[in-house]
């Protein structure tokens, strides 16, 4: 079975904390490096949603900016992501219907539940945890 | 991020966004399509040979420039999109609007 890897990152929840994730997974992908592209792929387009998401809509409780704390991990059958911020607790459609042909928004969320096995959302105290997993056997070296 | 464009004729443009199209590049995207077909070259192909990422909102303002330049009696088309694009566009099922061109040339011949 491969090495467990994982990453880990934080910051507020601002433009350049998409950069840090860009950087995450370059740094997860050369430790994984054998996680089928594919893979990759699909894990990375829902996390970057995600986190942009966040960093998009994320309303602070108090006076300084959302935070959020991030992990990144690959295992040896499954890529798995744990985002936590301390933003307001809002209602989240995590199955959304398919916008107009021609919107130009509402495909985010649509896109990280197709790309994914599992997508949570969830409450905890004064957090909001969102876990995504995608299953993925890596290739023995 | 950087874009590049093209201007085939009087008619058409072709767009090269290099890198990732994102949040931060998508709103530059949609006003480079918008200025295209504002010139009368309503013709847009958006080259995304060079694109490595693309995420909802990237895919947002391809929607919003195929908006843009059908109003102006024309077409955006994309070409070469690499895998991660070529994903997003499957998994949102947006390849039945935007359909994919091998390359340019097929995207401006169409």
């Amino acid at each position: 079975m491969p090495d467990d890897h994982a990453v880990r990152f934080e910051g507020p929840a601002e433009p350049g904390l998409l950069e840090e994730l860009h950087e995450a997974f370059e740094e997860l992908w050369r430790a994984a490096s054998d996680v089928p592209d594919a893979a990759r792929i699909r894990f990375e387009t829902a996390v970057v949603e995600v986190l942009t998401n966040i960093v998009r809509h994320a309303t602070p409780t108090g006076p300084g900016p959302v935070h959020v704390s991030a992990a990144l991990r690959a295992g040896g059958t499954t890529l798995d992501a744990e985002i936590v911020d301390d933003a307001t607790d809002v209602m989240v459609d995590l199955e959304p219907p398919d916008p107009p042909v021609l919107a130009t928004g509402g495909r985010g969320l649509l896109l990280v539940r197709r790309a994914v096995d599992e997508l949570s959302r969830t409450r905890r105290g004064d957090r909001n945890e969102w876990r995504l997993s995608l299953r993925s056997r890596r290739q023995e070296c | 991020m950087e874009y590049e464009t093209q201007e085939v004729d009087g008619t058409a443009a072709v767009i090269v966004p290099r890198g990732r199209l994102t949040m931060a590049s998508a709103p530059e995207l949609k006003a480079l399509v918008e200025r295209a077909v504002g010139s009368g070259r309503t013709l847009v192909v958006v080259d995304l040979g060079e694109t490595a990422f693309m995420d909802s909102s990237g895919l947002g303002a391809l929607v919003g420039g195929l908006r843009s330049a059908r109003t102006a009696g024309g077409d955006l088309r994309i070409a070469r999109p690499t895998e991660q694009v070529s994903t997003v566009l499957e998994l949102t099922t947006m390849d039945r609007v935007l359909r994919p061109f091998d390359s340019v040339e097929e995207a401006l011949d169409a």
